[in-house]
């Protein structure tokens, strides 16, 4: 995987919406695979509180980051019965377990802002922008940044 | 891409893999035309192919190669620089091929000098294509050996690409999580009916995976191609003289591997040509051949291939090394020289691009051994180094066979499982009854003693921070698994060993990589997923010092030192400490009140059937003991077997004990100050001396009988007190010899009185006077008690009336000294 090239732009196209911590955000939808209840878990020690475990999805082993604990680590971590979304970033699948998923939304370019540095009460890294939606602002997810995946990820 | 091509270039790569190390080869021996003969048939084969593709450019360049091989074939003598241009062609012919497999069609450019200098390197005339054809056949027939073609040679075997045999292996793969799943359902319904067809899809998947893996398996040999131009290049560019020899080229390996190792392989070989093997000056100064020699030796053995690359050079620099670590901030200079070889062996593995960047352009375009050590740890290997000043230095390389699909324990700690690959595991060590060995719980560490030894050892649940659980509990068995981690033996302690699984490793996630304690993740027969355990990560979070780890200071924990001895340090009641060789000790049992019997006053445990003793250094009695665990140290001296009750085992040390005060002949070897604390070295030998007198060292006049204590530490007086109370004795405790003698001079009688011995040399002459005005009926019995015994004690207070002088430490000596005092006839009078 080149996370190079797969850099989230936000041009204006299909979006996922999912809510953590009470807010609903935006993902673009061409790289979520598939929603799933989250069935078993296997606890990672010394992995980072966000990062809840390893699943098995149709024999694939993936690693389970719980969106509202990524977002605020003081925040309880979801776990088994809670809904994930399978989300493909080059050549590995992660799941991402929200608290509830939406619908798929459609935004214009000219409705994609870039995330204001300032304004934005979540961490820069994981946001992509904001899209608005009549009265509502709604940050986009940088799936690469939610899986703290980047270039030099694999430095060995 | 079409398939024809795609072959094409598929067989010319390796085609050209091979002529590398021919060339080398033909190099030192240009007479042998059979060489010569091999390399033809290589580049003619790639010729041959082009006209059908209409790779223009590259028939060619692969002409030209072929006009310079037909001269050497006819005795042309070959030169350096025949090589060199053969090697220049080479080079060609591989770029414009890579072109070619990247899609980009025959590059662009001239090869008009390159052919101008062939042919100016010999007669021009002389067109091979005139000769090529019955040339090549005839070589082609030497080579193959009449009445074989060389497309009958190929008729028994398949291309197959690596893309298809990674595919089927991943089915593989599959099927065995299924059958496991399979296995999982059967067990769960109890039917017989499953069993008999799941044995044999069992066998038929485990003949499919090793079919499967025998088809990935490489000669290493194709790795070993590259290696003779790469030391022909480097050595010439540095100006050295260096031989590569290379052997067990035949030894197979996964062809995956083949390509992880490479690089790392390369490097180490560089490392060798430009730091281990000498300039030839200096080798001819030192005695040695002018020529270095690098051997390269590959072998296959349990499962793994080892690669040792050892060079005849100058050995590690341990001085440079030492320096490097100071700089990097490993550790102070006054560390890193307390380090030892191995040490120093273990910390080239993480001083990444080293100290010899000042040797130019090798080294800037080399990775570290650290990054060797790190790919290896990826495909599950290991790197280590062993060294020999001015002789050399080798590199071995440990490599899994394969590393798709492992049997692997299935564990329990506390309520989580994991997954720890078969072949780390040394053995397995049964915590469940004393048989195989016993875990020490000593301030800060844990070690597991068992037949075998003593090594440091970890709760896995404890190093995983598993949730918490009664682990100690008598229904929560536990068992010892012993692995190594590069030089350092260590036990990991899991609650349950709940199966053996082959598993199909799958990497983890890339932001779980750095997790040093894991190196895959697994799915088990039930669908859920396990975590398999990397030793060397394990090693590490236990404290131990892990070929890669960038620490200076010696390791804590139990390390081996050939010129010290283990002893086992201990507490038997109250804070004395006490020690006895390890060597001393069979096993460390952990006794219930159950185990103990009781016989003629004297308390037993079972061993096979025998009766051993079991003794308390203090002279207490088990007899109603709590429910509570007893600690005993198991002792042999020939047939004969004690058991030695202790409170508590504070640790295992490694340290030259010396004996400062001298003991008793009543198991006190004598004393010695062990990390500023006065220690009781115990005699093993003597204990069993004195287990046969052990009911004779209290006598029945013992009972009640009043011993006055004079002794100014209030830590001793309370020791002494409590040994003299558990023994059956009234004592009473003094500070001051006015305060003895003010009691003397009541009701009370003392037959005995212990005196301290400074308290003795202070009132030299007038101590015995004073006992006996002051006493009333018989003085007392007066027995001198010493921090420090020995002759000149003795001789300092021979005037004071002392009947005898005793370490303070020496309760059993005490002990007899008073039961002798006491059945004096006189006393008892």
């Amino acid at each position: 995987m080149s996370a190079d090239t797969d850099q989230v732009s936000v041009r204006g196209d299909t979006y996922l919406t999912l809510r953590a911590l009470d807010q609903t955000f935006a993902m673009p939808i061409e790289f979520a695979r598939s929603v799933f209840k989250i069935e078993g878990l296997t606890r990672v020690p010394h992995a980072p509180s966000h990062l809840v475990g390893l699943s098995n999805l149709r024999g694939g082993i993936i690693g389970v980051v719980c969106l509202a604990s990524k977002l605020d680590p003081d925040a309880p971590a979801l776990g088994v019965g809670a809904l994930a979304v399978a989300i493909e970033l080059g050549t590995e699948t992660f799941a991402l377990a929200v608290q509830e998923i939406g619908e798929v939304m459609h935004a214009h370019a000219e409705d994609i802002s870039a995330a204001a540095k300032h304004a934005n009460r979540w961490q820069p890294a994981m946001m992509a922008g904001i899209i608005r939606s009549g009265a509502k602002l709604l940050p986009v997810l940088d799936p690469f940044g939610v899986f703290d995946i980047s270039p030099v990820a694999e430095a060995a | 891409m079409d398939e024809l091509l795609k072959d094409f270039l598929t067989e010319s790569s390796e085609q050209l893999g091979a002529i590398d190390s021919q060339l080398v080869r033909f190099e030192r021996e240009p007479s042998d035309a059979r060489i010569v003969a091999n390399i033809f048939r290589l580049v003619h084969v790639i010729k041959s192919a082009c006209g059908f593709l209409n790779l223009q450019r590259l028939e060619k360049v692969a002409h030209s190669a072929e006009i310079l091989l037909t001269r050497l074939r006819d005795g042309a003598s070959p030169n350096a620089e025949t090589v060199a241009l053969m090697l220049a062609t080479i080079d060609r012919i591989k770029f414009i091929l890579r072109a070619v497999a990247e899609g980009r069609g025959e590059p662009s450019g001239e090869d008009d000098q390159l052919i101008a200098e062939i042919e100016d390197a010999g007669d021009p005339r002389q067109d091979p294509s005139q000769s090529e054809v019955p040339h090549a056949a005839s070589v082609l027939e030497g080579v193959l050996g009449s009445g074989t073609t060389p497309t009958e040679r190929r008729a028994d075997s398949v291309r197959v690409t690596l893309d298809s045999l990674q595919r089927l292996t991943s089915l593989v793969s599959e099927l065995v999580l299924i059958r496991n799943q399979l296995v999982a359902v059967a067990d769960a319904a109890s039917s017989d009916g499953l069993r008999a067809p799941l044995r044999r899809l069992s066998t038929v998947a485990a003949d499919l995976q090793s079919g499967l893996q025998a088809a990935r398996m490489l000669p290493i040999a194709r790795l070993f191609a590259s290696l003779h131009r790469l030391v022909r290049g480097l050595s010439a560019e540095m100006g050295k003289k260096v031989e590569l020899t290379l052997r067990g080229g035949e030894t197979e390996i996964d062809r995956h591997l083949i390509e992880t190792i490479r690089d790392p392989l390369a490097h180490i070989i560089r490392n060798a040509v430009a730091h281990g093997v000498e300039f030839p000056e200096e080798r001819r100064r030192l005695g040695k051949p002018e020529v270095g020699v690098i051997d390269v030796f590959a072998r296959c053995d349990a499962g793994i291939v080892s690669i040792d690359v050892a060079d005849d050079g100058r050995g590690l620099d341990f001085s440079a090394i030492r320096e490097r670590s100071f700089a990097l901030g490993l550790g102070s200079r006054e560390e890193g020289a307390a380090l030892d070889e191995t040490d120093l062996c273990r910390i080239v593995f993480t001083l990444g691009s080293s100290a010899a960047r000042r040797l130019g352009g090798v080294f800037r375009r080399s990775p570290g051994l650290d990054i060797v050590r790190a790919k290896l740890k990826h495909i599950g290997g290991s790197a280590s180094l062993t060294n020999r000043p001015g002789l050399g230095a080798t590199i071995n390389l440990q490599i899994p066979l394969a590393t798709a699909i492992v049997p692997a324990f299935i564990l329990r700690a506390g309520d989580e499982r994991f997954a720890l690959p078969q072949r780390f595991v040394e053995e397995i060590v049964s915590l469940d009854t004393c048989d195989d060995g016993v875990l020490i719980d000593v301030p800060g560490r844990l070690a597991l003693v068992a037949a075998e030894g003593i090594v440091p050892a970890g709760h896995l649940h404890v190093l995983m921070g598993s949730p918490s659980r009664s682990q100690d509990s008598g229904a929560d068995p536990r068992i010892a698994l012993k692995m190594r981690a590069g030089l350092e033996g260590f036990a990991l302690v899991v609650n349950e060993m709940i199966e053996v699984q082959e598993i199909a490793l799958e990497p983890l996630p890339t932001p779980l990589r750095q997790i040093p304690t894991f190196s895959a993740a697994a799915v088990l027969g039930d669908g859920s997923v396990v975590l398999v355990l990397d030793p060397l990560g394990l090693a590490s979070a236990l404290g131990l010092p892990k070929s890669g780890t960038p620490r200076l200071a010696p390791a804590p924990g139990i390390k081996h030192r050939p010129s010290s001895t283990n002893f086992v340090v201990f507490r038997s009641d109250g804070p004395t400490l006490r020690t006895l060789p390890v060597t001393a000790v069979v096993r460390i049992l952990q006794l219930g009140p159950a185990q103990l019997e009781f016989a003629d006053g004297e308390c037993l445990i079972r061993d096979d059937g025998r009766g051993i003793p079991l003794i308390d250094i203090e002279g207490r009695s088990f007899a109603g003991q709590s429910a509570r665990l007893l600690t005993a140290l198991l002792l042999k001296r020939g047939d004969d077997s004690l058991g030695l009750i202790v409170d508590e085992i504070v640790d295992v040390v490694e340290e030259e004990l010396n004996i400062e005060f001298p003991g008793s002949p009543c198991g006190v070897l004598g004393g010695a100050v062990l990390r500023g604390e006065t220690i009781e070295i115990l005699d093993p030998l003597l204990l069993f001396d004195r287990q046969k007198n052990t009911r004779e060292l209290v006598s029945a006049k013992a009972e009640g009988a009043a011993v006055l204590v004079l002794e100014p530490a209030g830590f001793f007086q309370k020791m002494i007190a409590a040994v003299l109370g558990r023994n059956g004795y009234q004592p009473r405790a003094v500070g001051d010899l006015a305060t003895a003698l003010a009691g003397l001079g009541q009701e009370r009688r003392y037959a005995v009185a212990l005196v301290d011995v400074e308290v003795a040399i202070a009132h030299q002459e007038e101590i015995a006077r004073c006992f006996h005005d002051s006493a009333v009926g018989q003085p007392p019995i007066l027995i001198g008690l010493a921090s420090h015994g020995g002759p000149t004690v003795r001789a300092k207070v021979q005037n004071a009336g002392l009947s005898t002088v005793l370490g303070k430490f020496d309760r059993a000596s005490m002990l007899v000294a008073l039961r002798d005092a006491l059945s004096e006839p006189e006393i008892a009078a």
